[in-house]
């Protein structure tokens, strides 16, 4: 057993689980499952050999893997050898892929199939092991867990860091609100390099339960994924709200399932349509800079509006004007223990969003969201964004990413996006035929415009902006 | 134009402040004022280990 601390990390919270359920199943990926001793020493074993190369703490190890049973033990095994790790999507594209490694600094990059780059020494998955791993000496709780890039406004993405102390917090909140036990079964179908994957791998792994992988790409078949739930007896859930769409699209019913929504905004309708259908509906509200809830909402049956709710244990929240006082209406800052270190090697943007919290601890720091919020009676109602941020199921984009992209391609002399319903639109003046594939190869899929609509020139406002009503209206 | 300070707390992570208000409790002023872009572009060269100073012992 290794040396448990006063502050159990999610290292520690699995070594326990492990040895205090060792036959249990923990994890069921398709026709794979692993018991918690399966599970804890294949952690063993990889911890080991990514001591051998290197890893340890203070260092960043990338792992680019898909939804397996083999990316979870990565994921872990990192976190054993006190290092953080930084998720990568083996479907986005390779030059994406090797951008955010070079910007992150990492070291190290574990993979589950051919190596994406031979930039960083590569640790193969599935690669017996050597030895045993050092014995586990958990790091300080404000060390670094775990490293995930989102959009950013300039054109180049942001590595958030989220700390052992923030994940950790995250987990206890998370297993209060829904009362996680070893009972249940989670479903996680997010991308690793999308945040609402922490918790849902995290806490059926620290609570006794059951985790049940599923690729992102067979999660949008809703009945393959209805089926899944059916058989393997998931009991929790969380998908966006297009993702919630797709599981009514089948006539789901759940009347035990725990289902919770967020990554985006929760339409009325939708909420209307999917409470009766399911046991709970809990709406979710988080930035990664908050590792990934802040506040929660209870769906009553019948809801006339759809409130944040209230924050998750560890976090606070405040509506804020631009001077930080408070406000009915105005900017949402979060602060306490789920504040995320920051912007990897991005002192300044860290600065500017990670503020001193007049409210909180001494010292304590508010992330300044960027969207607009208002308190209406009991309610904390989402109104709009202060920026360009846009999702795009579920994914977090920033326009001016994808506008910096399309800018450097040939034959572009201007160009603008815009989303439209659950579709990235591109406004484009000038020449650029392969538009759409240039862009496929440097971003995400998500973040690749489907429609693409060609200008003489971009229209501009009386003072020479570009005029992005006009543009929405050309869609 | 020195309206915003840059401030730092107990774990030496930098943000900027204004010049007018009384420091949030655990924050003290670095020792550099100037506008908003001035403070930023000035923590940009100065906070060179983002890692919270509890954090740093690891390596």
């Amino acid at each position: 057993m290794p040396k448990l601390g006063a502050f159990p990390n999610v290292v520690e919270l699995f070594s326990r689980q492990a040895a205090s359920t060792p036959d249990r199943i923990a994890l069921v990926c398709g026709d794979d499952r692993l018991t918690y001793a399966e599970l804890d020493s294949a952690v063993d074993r990889l911890a080991a050999g990514l001591a051998a190369a290197g890893a340890g703490p203070g260092s960043l190890v990338g792992i680019c893997a898909g939804k397996t049973a083999a990316c979870v033990t990565a994921m872990l095994a990192v976190l054993r050898t006190g290092a953080a790790y930084l998720p990568l999507d083996p479907a986005h594209p390779s030059a994406r892929i090797e951008l955010v490694l070079a910007d992150s600094g990492a070291r190290l990059l574990v993979t589950e199939g051919e190596p994406v780059t031979t930039a960083v020494p590569v640790l193969r998955l599935g690669e017996p092991g050597g030895g045993s791993p050092p014995s586990y000496v958990p790091g300080p709780p404000s060390s670094p867990a775990y490293v995930i890039y989102t959009s950013g406004s300039t054109g180049r993405p942001k590595g958030v860091i989220v700390s052992h102390r923030a994940l950790a917090n995250l987990l206890a909140g998370m297993r209060e609100l829904v009362a996680s036990t070893a009972g249940d079964v989670w479903l996680s179908a997010a991308s690793l390099t999308f945040d609402m994957s922490v918790p849902e791998i995290y806490l059926p792994l620290v609570t006794g339960g059951r985790l049940v992988l599923v690729e992102p790409k067979a999660a949008i078949l809703g009945k393959h994924l209805a089926a899944l739930i059916e058989r393997e007896g998931v009991t929790h859930m969380q998908a966006t709200p297009s993702g919630w769409r797709v599981l009514l699209y089948t006539g789901f019913r759940g009347p035990r399932l725990t289902a919770l929504v967020g990554g985006e905004a929760l339409p009325t309708a939708l909420a209307r349509d999917l409470r009766p259908r399911v046991g709970r509906l809990i709406n979710m509200y988080g930035p990664t800079e908050a590792a990934v809830w802040a506040t929660s909402w209870e769906v009553p049956p019948e809801p006339e509006t759809i409130s944040l709710g209230d924050p998750l244990p560890g976090a606070t929240v405040h509506v804020v004007d631009d001077r930080l006082n408070p406000a009915g209406q105005g900017e949402l800052a979060i602060g306490g223990v789920c504040v995320a270190d920051g912007y990897l090697g991005r002192p300044a943007l860290t600065a500017e969003r990670f503020v001193p919290d007049p409210h909180g601890e001494p010292g304590g720091r508010l992330y300044l969201t960027g969207d607009i919020v208002r308190r209406t009676g009991g309610a904390l109602e989402f109104l709009h964004r202060a920026d360009t941020q846009v999702k795009v199921r579920g994914h977090r984009v920033e326009l001016g990413e994808v506008e910096a992209a399309m800018d450097e391609l040939p034959g572009v002399r201007q160009a603008v996006a815009a989303v439209s319903g659950d579709a990235l639109v591109a406004f484009v003046a000038g020449e650029c035929p392969d538009l759409r594939a240039r862009l496929a190869a440097r971003l995400p899929a998500y973040m690749v415009p489907t429609r693409v609509i060609r200008l003489e020139a971009l229209p501009l406002t009386p003072n020479g902006k570009i005029d992005r009503r006009a543009l929405e209206e050309k869609v | 134009m020195s309206d915003v300070l840059v401030v730092v707390n107990h774990e030496e992570q930098y943000s900027v402040w204004p010049a007018d208000r009384e420091l949030p409790p655990g924050w003290r002023a670095a020792g550099f004022a100037g506008t908003r872009e001035e403070c930023l572009a000035h923590i940009e060269t100065v906070w060179t280990d983002l890692r919270p100073l509890s954090a740093r012992g690891g390596g």
